[in-house]
């Protein structure tokens, strides 16, 4: 009988590991971003515009919260539309479609800085024909600033005049006019219906794409009940920057919308894209008008994952994976991996980050479990590596997602660090 | 582990193994703004002191002052807060980190805590951090930054969208967190925990009638826009964040009236001030 430490169970783990090649990936899911090709030339992309030059790893005990399933894909309701004016056409009146009583006016300078001081003494308010007093005192309606709101945290131009409707009735059209305004100054009116049955729906299936993917949205009219194709449809990617915009399709049955990310992404700075859908739709004499926004992750295919992938347990649990990098960057690869107990039930072990800045061309990332963590869980192989995930930090893109990952030693199934084996 | 199990389990070992432990700390992290002085113009100093004095060395906090009107990972946002606690736990040897985030700062510390391989200095940080205490964060975003967002881009120029918002305000509207949280952030239901506890103090309510006491507490607040802000938010909110946001992410230690004097609420303005024993309870927590 020979008995072994944990050090040589360790070793018999690694063995176990680099002998009968253990690494496996499970199939990739339908769910999983891939990228089954990097192009033949340089990808348009922009910048990278990372900091850190050094490599850096990190993993720390798994925990999952399941209080609530994992999040699917964006999705977006509204009860508010904007419209763009100016001085001279709010001067001459606005007709604003209403749903229902109750809704909240806000009127603004396009942009922060343009130094108008809107007077409320040059606003007359009419719903449906009848005229409304804008002074609280004559049992009107209560006019806040800018500063009013601002103070509240909501961040609108000092240039804002805001109120709400009356909460009773069944009103269906507002005539907002406003005098005073330079005649060409650019302005905003936000209508806002808290108490409206009607809002717009966009959703997604994803949060992220890939230059070139195709893209689909559900979009939509609701009472939460019924769901109805709007009977005008309006909706465009825009860029971060806002400074780009492109078409989107609507679907035959008025429920979707379709495009393509474009091939080439333009150097539009930091933030997301954003899906923007303008809807309008009729039910009995209710004219419902809904503006509606998503934001999405969209990036360049600057590397991929060529599905080569290594384990070793000389330091604890090391993971390597092959990165085909097309243009140079700072990338990481994140993983979760889960060990063995001696149940022989998959538990969460770790979850662990690796990042480098990586040439064109052939390359590694990293993970790694280190032996304390790894040797504190209890948990033994096989391991699996889950929700595996390559980024472009520097453009803070998601590239590639493997859901089911990889198993890594299968065939030793029920060894742990301090167990005692006969052999 | 519950909050209260991990809170012994610290107990514990100070006690066994102090002597040998290095120096508990404090950080106040500001929320959405471009701070030089949060000590004054933030926190004011009668609440960071009132905290600090359950500290075992009183003169181991730090009150950052960063621009978090930046998107969260931005040099100026989480870099610089990054730099101000690395250098805070190397200066002073803090190796029990206990941080205290307000609204957005929850953010910007949360990017630190999720996103450990982007800056080299992040993992020090993470190693030496007890916990976040995360005071009203807006973890899922609120629909009063989606309000003021503005324009309709088929009528007004492209340009519109950047015309006055800052990034902080941009980032933090609903469907943006639903993208960071889904991607780059972790604590949410369903993702991975953070590497450290990030505790959630929820405030549920807005006292603003100047016949009550209770609004007078961190400064009256002029609360003649409560009535329309109000119309974005759930019942359940502070004046700016509803209480789903606020406990979105990592775990919930309090609604405010659970544990403040009288059992009162904390609007989004009070929840950063010494207001009905906020700063007794955050002070008997280091």
């Amino acid at each position: 009988m020979i008995k072994f430490t944990n050090l040589s169970i360790l070793l018999l783990i690694a063995g176990s590991v680099s002998a009968a090649g253990p690494v496996e990936w499970m199939p990739a899911g339908a769910d999983d971003l891939r990228i089954e090709s990097l192009p033949a030339s340089v990808p348009a992309a922009p910048p990278s515009r990372h900091a850190e030059s050094e490599p850096v790893r990190f993993a720390w005990p798994l925990e999952i919260d399941r209080s609530a399933p994992a999040p699917s894909g964006p999705a977006m309701e509204s009860r508010q539309y904007w419209v763009d004016t100016t001085g001279l056409d709010i001067e001459k009146g606005l007709k604003l479609p209403l749903s229902s009583a109750g809704a909240i006016v806000r009127i603004s300078a396009l942009h922060a800085d343009s130094g108008l001081m809107l007077d409320a003494a040059g606003l007359q308010v009419d719903i449906d024909g009848s005229a409304l007093p804008v002074t609280e005192s004559g049992g009107g309606i209560r006019l806040v600033t800018g500063r009013d709101l601002q103070a509240q945290g909501m961040s609108v131009p000092t240039d804002t005049l805001a109120f709400q409707l009356p909460e009773q009735g069944s009103p269906r059209l507002l005539n907002l006019q406003l005098a005073g305004a330079p005649a060409d100054q650019p302005m905003v009116v936000h209508v806002f219906e808290p108490r409206s049955e009607w809002f717009g729906t966009l959703s997604a299936a994803r949060h992220d794409y890939l230059a070139g993917q195709n893209i689909a949205l559900d979009v939509a009219l609701s009472n939460g009940d019924q769901r109805f194709a709007a009977q005008s449809v309006q909706a465009v990617l825009v860029s971060p920057d806002a400074d780009q915009a492109w078409p989107l399709e609507l679907s035959s049955d008025g429920l979707g919308l379709q495009g393509v990310v474009p091939q080439e992404l333009p150097a539009s700075g930091p933030g997301l894209y954003e899906v923007h859908a303008y809807l309008e739709g009729r039910q009995g004499d209710t004219l419902i008008r809904r503006d509606l926004k998503l934001a999405l992750g969209i990036g360049a295919a600057t590397a991929r994952l060529d599905h080569s992938a290594s384990a070793s347990m000389d330091r604890g649990l090391m993971i390597d994976f092959g990165v085909e990098v097309a243009t140079s960057g700072r990338f990481q690869m994140s993983a979760q991996v889960w060990g063995t107990d001696a149940g022989g039930e998959l538990r969460p072990l770790a979850m662990t980050q690796s990042a480098a800045v990586l040439a064109p061309g052939a390359n590694q990332l990293q993970v790694e479990v280190p032996s304390d963590l790894l040797q504190a869980s209890g948990l033994v192989a096989p391991f699996e590596v889950r929700d595996i995930e390559l980024r472009d930090q520097g453009r803070m893109s998601l590239l590639e997602t493997r859901h089911a990952g990889l198993v890594i030693g299968s065939e030793r199934a029920g060894l742990r660090p301090g167990s005692e084996i006969e052999y | 582990m519950s909050r209260f199990i991990r809170t012994g389990i610290a107990l514990l070992a100070l006690l066994t193994f102090g002597s040998v432990w290095s120096a508990t700390g404090v950080a106040f992290v500001h929320g959405t703004g471009k701070q030089t002085d949060a000590l004054n113009d933030y926190w004011t100093s009668s609440m960071v002191n009132s905290v600090r004095q359950g500290l075992p060395n009183s003169a181991n906090y730090i009150v950052i002052n960063c621009d978090f009107e930046q998107y969260m990972w931005d040099s100026q946002a989480a870099g610089c807060l990054a730099g101000q606690l690395y250098n805070f736990i190397n200066s002073r040897g803090i190796s029990d980190l206990v941080v205290l985030t307000h609204s957005n700062g929850g953010n910007v510390m949360r990017w630190i805590l999720s996103n450990p391989t982007w800056d080299s200095r992040y993992p020090t940080i993470i190693n030496n951090t007890r916990w976040v205490n995360a005071l009203a964060p807006s973890s899922l975003g609120t629909p009063l930054a989606d309000a003021v967002m503005q324009g309709n881009i088929f009528e007004a120029s492209l340009g519109w969208l950047l015309g006055y918002q800052n990034d902080a305000v941009r980032m933090q509207q609903v469907s943006w967190m639903q993208n960071y949280n889904a991607n780059w952030l972790y604590g949410t239901a369903g993702r991975p925990s953070l590497p450290t506890g990030f505790w959630n103090v929820v405030g549920t309510d807005v006292v603003s009638g100047f016949w009550s006491s209770n609004a007078y507490c961190g400064g009256y607040q002029y609360q003649v826009g409560l009535e329309i802000t109000q119309n974005w938010l759930d019942s359940c909110s502070d004046g700016f964040l509803n209480c789903s946001s606020q406990n979105g992410a990592g775990s919930l230690w309090f609604y405010d009236h659970w544990r403040t004097s009288s059992g009162r609420k904390l609007s989004h303005h009070q929840s950063r001030r010494n207001c009905f024993n906020l700063d007794v309870i955050l002070r008997n927590d280091l």
